[in-house]
């Protein structure tokens, strides 16, 4: 293995007794340190046991994982787990303590000293968007569902893990927060280079937020590769038919626009009237904009809103 | 009103005699009450982990519910004979039901996910049970303490028939002597102090909940 590999599966599979047949097959992954990665499958895919092996809430039954280099079935489980974090759909939040206290609850077991602690939740409280003021002392269940969700994050950083895994964490979130969480979670994984196993079944959500994407099916990785190298080249029938990948328009949805756009037009050439787009933004949103603008390009900035590319209908046509 | 007079002019003659019915009433209950928790309440989580003894324990315990507190003071009385010990071990059984059941509903009703999450964070099962579970379970603990605390008060009432004191014996001394002033100096006390530990327990309870109003 390099070092650049924060998870390492070798060989890994899982029968639970009594099952008929593997719900995972002997399986080999490299996840690369501090890249996101989705796993995206239908329920009962193995995605969810794939997952649960990497804090050992699963032991696998053959094969060997190892983190950060090391193989953690010499790890004691807690002592794993709390460098790990864990954020499930229903949050899990104890809703009998406040929210300050659920954060707290990793670091206080890991005996940080209390002011540290204290620092450390103003922090978490402000990197999820939250007001360290308004919110420590609440309880859950006084937080609308998105801000739970934000407080599971919170919780599951606590104690600064180098490895996320997140079980359908926006599962049971309307769109319009599903979508603010999307980008929040993509910005802070962007801020603190973590890596990330996040598990879906949302091809958009896979899409958006995966550096890289594992798709699964019956127990069995279909395809590990960039979003746009599955568009592109679909591996089999199944995630063929998974991404739509004959199907032109809803494939624009995939694609983002830093993906495909002509850098070498970056020129700030003010054209008043060029559509602006943000370099996240899929081709759909970019289609969109060339068809209601009177110019033939849109103009792409990135976050600090200088202009960094521009797609045309050929780069659009060529994704 | 009459006869509640003459309790209380009862109660302020034999003054010795009722403190000390008082006492031993209220250290009866005190102690069955505690005992019971002591057992109750490791049972029911013991119970809450194994499925299998959970069916034979919560059925054994159901129905010595249906048993009435006197039945089980007499049941007693052949085995260990009367008085205050044998009155202490049958409210010591009556109390335990209630927290019993409560515990092991209580234990149960956690949610899944959050025991999942628990474990997920690294947290030990000591961990999970005394700063998870059991404070989750603290609401249905407490109602059945409040209502084992409450059922144990008024049968101790019937300990005096096995001579074990208490302020029982002013109402069966009131029956024998056709005498309700003497009667209602037990009976008055009794029904005070069920009330008012029903009302204490109730506030411990709103305390322990606070988090559900919020």
């Amino acid at each position: 293995m390099t070092e650049t590999d924060a998870i390492v599966m070798e060989g890994i599979s899982k029968t639970f007794k009594k099952a008929q047949k593997p719900s995972l097959y002997p399986t080999d992954l490299r996840i690369e340190s501090g890249s996101f990665v989705t796993i995206l499958g239908a329920s009962g895919c193995g995605k969810t046991t794939l997952l649960k092996m990497v804090n050992r809430l699963y032991e696998p039954s053959s094969g060997k994982i190892l983190i950060n280099g090391q193989d953690i079935a010499r790890i004691a489980p807690t002592k794993l787990r709390r460098q790990i974090g864990y954020v499930i759909q229903q949050t899990g939040l104890f809703r009998h303590m406040t929210i300050e206290q659920n954060v707290a609850m990793v670091p206080g077991i890991l005996g940080w000293d209390k002011e540290k602690i204290n620092r450390r939740i103003d922090d978490l409280l402000n990197l999820v968007g939250l007001s360290p003021s308004e919110f420590r002392k609440r309880y859950p269940g006084q937080l609308s569902g998105g801000q739970q969700q934000r407080i599971g994050l919170a919780r599951a950083m606590a104690a600064d893990p180098s490895i996320m895994l997140m079980d359908e964490p926006f599962g049971a979130i309307d769109a319009i927060n599903r979508a603010a969480l999307q980008d929040e979670i993509l910005r802070i994984q962007k801020q603190l280079h973590k890596t990330i196993l996040f598990v879906t079944h949302d091809i958009m959500e896979a899409m958006k937020l995966g550096d890289k994407v594992i798709v699964m099916n019956e127990g069995k990785v279909q395809q590990f590769a960039r979003p746009l190298d599955i568009l592109r080249h679909p591996a089999n029938e199944f995630v063929r038919d998974l991404v739509h990948s004959d199907d032109r328009l809803q494939r624009l949805a995939f694609v983002r626009a830093k993906d495909v756009m002509n850098t070498e037009a970056a020129v700030p050439d003010p054209d008043k009237e060029a559509p602006e787009a943000p370099e996240n933004s899929t081709l759909h949103e970019i289609l969109m904009l060339l068809l209601g603008g009177r110019t033939d390009y849109v103009q792409i900035k990135d976050e600090k809103n200088n202009p960094v590319g521009r797609v045309t209908l050929k780069e659009i046509r060529r994704a | 009103m009459d006869l509640v007079w003459g309790a209380f002019q009862y109660i302020m003659h034999n003054r010795a005699a009722f403190s000390e019915a008082m006492r031993t009433h209220l250290e009866l209950s005190g102690s069955a009450l505690l005992i019971g928790l002591l057992i109750s309440i490791p049972l029911g989580i013991i119970c809450a982990r194994h499925a299998r003894l959970s069916v034979m324990i919560m059925g054994m315990v159901n129905s010595l519910r249906v048993v009435p507190s006197l039945a089980i003071l007499i049941i007693v009385m052949p085995i260990l004979g009367t008085g205050y010990t044998p009155a202490l071990v049958a409210l010591t059984i009556l109390s335990c039901p209630p927290i019993l059941i409560n515990t092991f509903l209580g234990i149960k009703s956690v949610d899944h996910e959050v025991i999942e999450s628990a474990i997920g964070m690294g947290m030990d099962n000591r961990q999970i049970l005394f700063r998870i579970e059991l404070p989750l379970a603290l609401p249905l603990i407490l109602s059945g303490v409040r209502t084992a605390s409450v059922e144990v008060i008024s049968s101790a009432t019937l300990a005096a028939f096995i001579g074990g004191g208490g302020l029982g014996t002013f109402i069966i001394n009131g029956l024998g002597l056709y005498n309700f002033a003497v009667l209602l100096a037990g009976a008055i006390p009794v029904a005070l102090f069920a009330i008012c530990s029903e009302v204490v327990f109730g506030i411990i309870e709103k305390l322990a909940t606070k988090y559900r109003q919020a």
